[in-house]
């Protein structure tokens, strides 16, 4: 058998007709479905009934109805409340239980964003109804020296402007911490990895660039009294050994004169050659008696021999000029190199004297220029935390730049601003932490740490006041982050009568430290010079007063240093950075009287220092130049060897020419003899031939007049008998 | 998309109040006049999400109508800004200015308080228009329309009627969750 449903208890069998139109009825839009719902019901007095028993389809129709009905009741949406107040539930849970962890890491990040350091937070705890916010202990280690920490801050109460909370600006009202520390040692390195975010965002930003004191401080200790000090003798003449120039001028210059030499030897050598050689030549010329010739024909035979000898003789007299005027060259070549050794001798010992320390020259200020690196070495790490603190406040303020919290608004329309109050998104009005108990007392506060400093007209101030056993402290720290002032940082230092206990390895004069009090005052400031450049500026007088003295050994040097610092009573020490040209940033009270002191005994030892160094520099020269003359006399022999040489050989040729000259006139002479004899005979030949040719004439003219007679007698002959 | 659609399909037929539509109607007028983003209009889309409303049509109409609703921003603006400059009010303006939460609302942007006013000013209209039309439909046109003869076509195409299961699985269950 079928099993008929049950409708809704909506619709049950019986309806109070009120309830039936009023509940029912009513909340049934669909006008189909109001008639469906009447077919089924009928008005019975007060009521509306139905029948017992449904159709399965009619209960089903009812109970979609019974569902509209339901969800036509009221206006609200009683799961989608549910839902919401649950997932109000679980926020709140995940808040208890999660909010505080989650805070703290966040705060923890946002300190190694800020410091470039790790970052510790124990015991956070946020306060939500009271805004505020409480831990036990801080910590955020020091980029710069991982191994301590920058900070520590414990017991801390933390008070926020809950109506700036919500506007998603956090405003400290009010910082209290139990107890403050600096600088303690860490168990663990406080480093971050490289990938770290806030490694990686730091080496993009880069810092502003800064003056180093430190560049050049310590000059004058490398090169000062240590030095002096601890100046060597034989050390000194080996550099000065080693340095010199001379024995390589002289191996030069030997190297030239024995080039010199073997050259003009075999010139000499050549020049006697072509002695011997025209000597061979001329022997006939020189060695015959010419006015005992009478004889042309001997002396022509003679001429003509000697015509070679001649030639030979004028090229000997050239060469020999030659050889001479070479020798000339040679001789001021050598010159210039006797000049040069001479040179090359007085230079390296003109040197000696500037190359050694002198007690005047670099005994100005010892006890600054061993200090003045010291003191900056030791305000280094201060400044490194002036930087961190300085770029921590940077980072606020970029973080928070263009972050305020808006209405989120994209379309166009105008804002309207009204007076208000305004707050940076970061802001700490004060921060205090302090400690009094019958030995020490302490308070330090920091004030208007901001991150739109514009907006705070104070800038971010810390202040620390310490008093303990009539020792005291006080510091007044200004931290600028404001565009329009140029002074990034000012402090203030003011430290009184406090204990110093000095350990200083390696200091000069054998000082190894100190024990007493001393009194500081200083002014510190960073100012930004333009271009990003931050000038530093330290102003500071540091007053020790000496209880016990120090030295690792004792000597002459020791006790005057102790009488003069025993004289001095108190040991002042000025700085003031950046010092002008060619000064330290340092000067002490000490400085005048020991260089007085030690300056006279440094002077004797260097007196002795360089007169030992330049003895045996000179020793040195000496030998090379003995070495060096020797080749020289060579040189000199050899040039007098070639003047002998060219005199043998231009005295020969000249006897040679002269000889010659000789032959020619006795050539002269005995032709004239010769040509009056012949010239007398030709006369007497001249007379005989006349007469003869005159007598031949005679003789002639008598024949041919005779022949003329004869030949006439013919021709009259016949003439008178033609036939 | 479809769900959205099958949901406004699914409201306009359903045994429901027509002012569920209709106020859903009003809303999406409102919250597409608003500027987006700030603490009113969240406010007032959760109080939709809250409140018995067709979110469906909400979400639709308000995502039609945003566009177009930068046509109106001149006016808002106008709107707007003469209600923040009065002189009555400001006392009131710089104390809520000075609030934590309410620089969130965007309440001084011109186009926040301009958009309020005229969204409150449509709403009765909107809705009691909206309502009209609702009952047009379910009276006269839902059966016209169904018995159209293409309407029988498609409820006869077996793609539609697949359709048509999925958005009644789909109706049950945010009929369920209310």
């Amino acid at each position: 058998m079928k099993r008929t449903k049950k409708p809704p208890r909506l619709f049950r069998e019986s309806i109070p007709s009120r309830r039936y139109e009023r509940k029912i009825l009513k909340r049934i839009p669909l006008a189909h479905e109001r008639e469906y719902l009447e077919s089924l019901y009928r008005r019975e007095g007060e009521s509306h009934v139905r029948e017992a028993e449904l159709p399965n389809k009619d209960v089903a129709h009812l109970r979609r109805l019974a569902k509209a009905v339901k969800h036509n009741r009221g206006m609200l949406q009683p799961v989608k409340l549910g839902l919401l107040a649950f997932v109000a539930g679980a926020g709140l849970v995940f808040l208890a239980f999660f909010m505080n962890p989650l805070l703290s890491s966040a705060v923890e990040s946002g300190l190694e964003s800020a410091f470039v350091a790790q970052s510790e937070l124990q015991g956070f705890s946020l306060r939500l109804f009271s805004a505020g916010v409480s831990f036990d202990s801080l910590q955020v280690a020091d980029r710069n020296r991982p191994m301590r920490n920058l900070f520590e801050v414990y017991d801390a109460n933390v008070q926020l402007d809950l109506g700036q909370l919500l506007r998603g600006r956090i405003v400290i009202q009010d910082f209290d911490a139990g107890e403050l520390r600096f600088g303690r040692e860490r168990s663990v390195t406080g480093a971050l990895p490289d990938d770290h975010p806030a490694q990686v965002a730091r080496g993009d930003a880069g810092g502003a660039e800064r003056s180093e004191l430190l560049e050049n401080a310590g000059e004058v200790v490398q090169e000062g009294t240590d030095e002096l000090l601890s100046l060597d003798p034989q050390e000194i003449l080996a550099s000065e050994l080693a340095r010199l120039r001379t024995p390589a001028v002289v191996d030069e210059q030997i190297a030239f004169i024995r080039s010199e030499v073997t050259r003009t030897r075999d010139e000499i050598a050549a020049i006697e050659a072509a002695t011997g050689e025209f000597r061979d030549v001329a022997e006939s010329l020189l060695e015959t008696d010419i006015r005992s010739i009478d004889s042309v024909e001997r002396l022509v035979v003679l001429r003509e021999d000697s015509e070679g000898a001649v030639e030979d003789a004028r090229s000997l007299l050239d060469r020999s000029a030659s050889l001479t005027a070479e020798v000339g060259q040679s001789r001021v070549r050598a010159e210039e190199a006797v000049r040069a050794v001479a040179e090359a001798v007085n230079n390296d010992v003109s040197g000696i004297q500037e190359r050694i320390p002198s007690a005047s020259d670099v005994l100005r200020g010892p006890v600054a220029s061993f200090i003045e690196p010291r003191l900056m070495a030791f305000v280094e790490p201060y400044r490194d935390n002036v930087d961190t603190v300085l770029e921590a406040v940077a980072w606020l303020q970029n973080r928070s730049e263009g972050r305020e919290a808006t209405s989120g608004i994209a379309r166009r329309g105008r804002t309207i601003t009204f007076p208000s109050v305004g707050y940076p998104r970061f802001l700490l009005e004060r921060a205090a932490a302090g400690a009094a108990t019958p030995a020490v007392r302490y308070q330090a506060e920091l004030l208007s740490v901001s991150s739109d400093p514009e907006m705070v007209s104070t800038p971010t101030t810390a202040r620390y006041e310490q008093r303990h056993n009539g020792h005291s402290a006080v510091v007044n720290a200004v931290f600028e982050t404001r565009r329009s002032v140029s002074t990034r940082f000012d402090l203030d230092l003011a430290l009184e009568a406090q204990p110093i206990r000095l350990n200083i390895p390696n200091a000069p004069f054998s000082f190894t430290g100190l024990d007493g009090s001393f009194d500081l005052t200083a002014e510190a400031r960073l100012v930004e010079t333009g271009g990003g450049e931050l000038r530093e500026e330290l102003v500071a007088r540091l007053r020790i007063v000496p209880e016990e003295l120090r030295f690792s050994s004792a000597g002459f040097i020791e006790e005057r240093v102790e009488s003069v610092i025993e004289r001095a009573g108190i040991i002042e020490i000025d700085i003031g950075s950046p010092a002008p040209a060619g000064e330290r940033a340092v000067r002490t009270n000490l400085d005048e009287p020991i260089r007085e002191e030690i300056a006279a005994f440094l002077s004797e030892q260097r007196d002795i220092i360089v007169e030992e160094v330049e003895a045996g520099v000179r020793r040195q020269l000496d030998e090379q130049r003995a070495r060096y003359e020797e080749e020289l006399d060579q040189l000199l022999a050899v040039y007098s060897d070639v003047q002998s040489a060219a005199e043998e050989a231009r005295s020969l040729a000249d006897e040679a020419l002269a000889r010659r000259a000789a032959l020619e006139a006795r050539v002269a002479e005995v032709r004239g003899e010769v040509e009056d004899r012949a010239r007398a005979e030709a006369e007497a030949a001249r007379l005989e031939a006349e007469r003869r040719a005159r007598e031949e004439a005679e003789s002639a003219a008598e024949d041919a007049e005779e022949r003329v007679r004869e030949e006439a007698g013919r021709v009259i002959d016949s003439i008178r008998s033609p036939f | 998309m479809f769900a959205v659609l099958t949901r406004v399909v699914a409201a306009l037929n359903a045994n429901r109040r027509p002012g569920e539509i209709a106020s859903a109607c009003s809303f999406a007028v409102l919250l597409a006049l608003l500027p987006a983003g700030n603490l009113i209009w969240i406010s007032l889309f959760a109080v939709a999400f809250l409140v018995k409303v067709n979110l469906g049509i909400v979400l639709l109409l308000t995502a039609v109508l945003s566009p177009a609703a930068v046509l109106a921003d001149p006016t808002l603006d106008s709107i707007g800004f003469r209600v923040l400059s009065m002189p009555a009010m400001q006392s009131f303006f710089t104390m809520l200015y000075n609030a934590p939460v309410a620089p969130l609302t965007g309440f001084n942007n011109t186009l926040v308080p301009g958009a309020l006013i005229a969204g409150a000013v449509a709403w009765f209209p909107v809705f009691f228009l909206a309502r009209a039309l609702v009952q047009l439909y379910r009276n006269t046109l839902r059966v016209k329309i169904i018995r159209s003869p293409f309407m029988q076509w498609l409820a006869r195409l077996p793609l539609v009627r697949r359709l048509q299961n999925v958005a009644a699985r789909a109706r049950s269950v945010y009929e369920w969750a209310g």
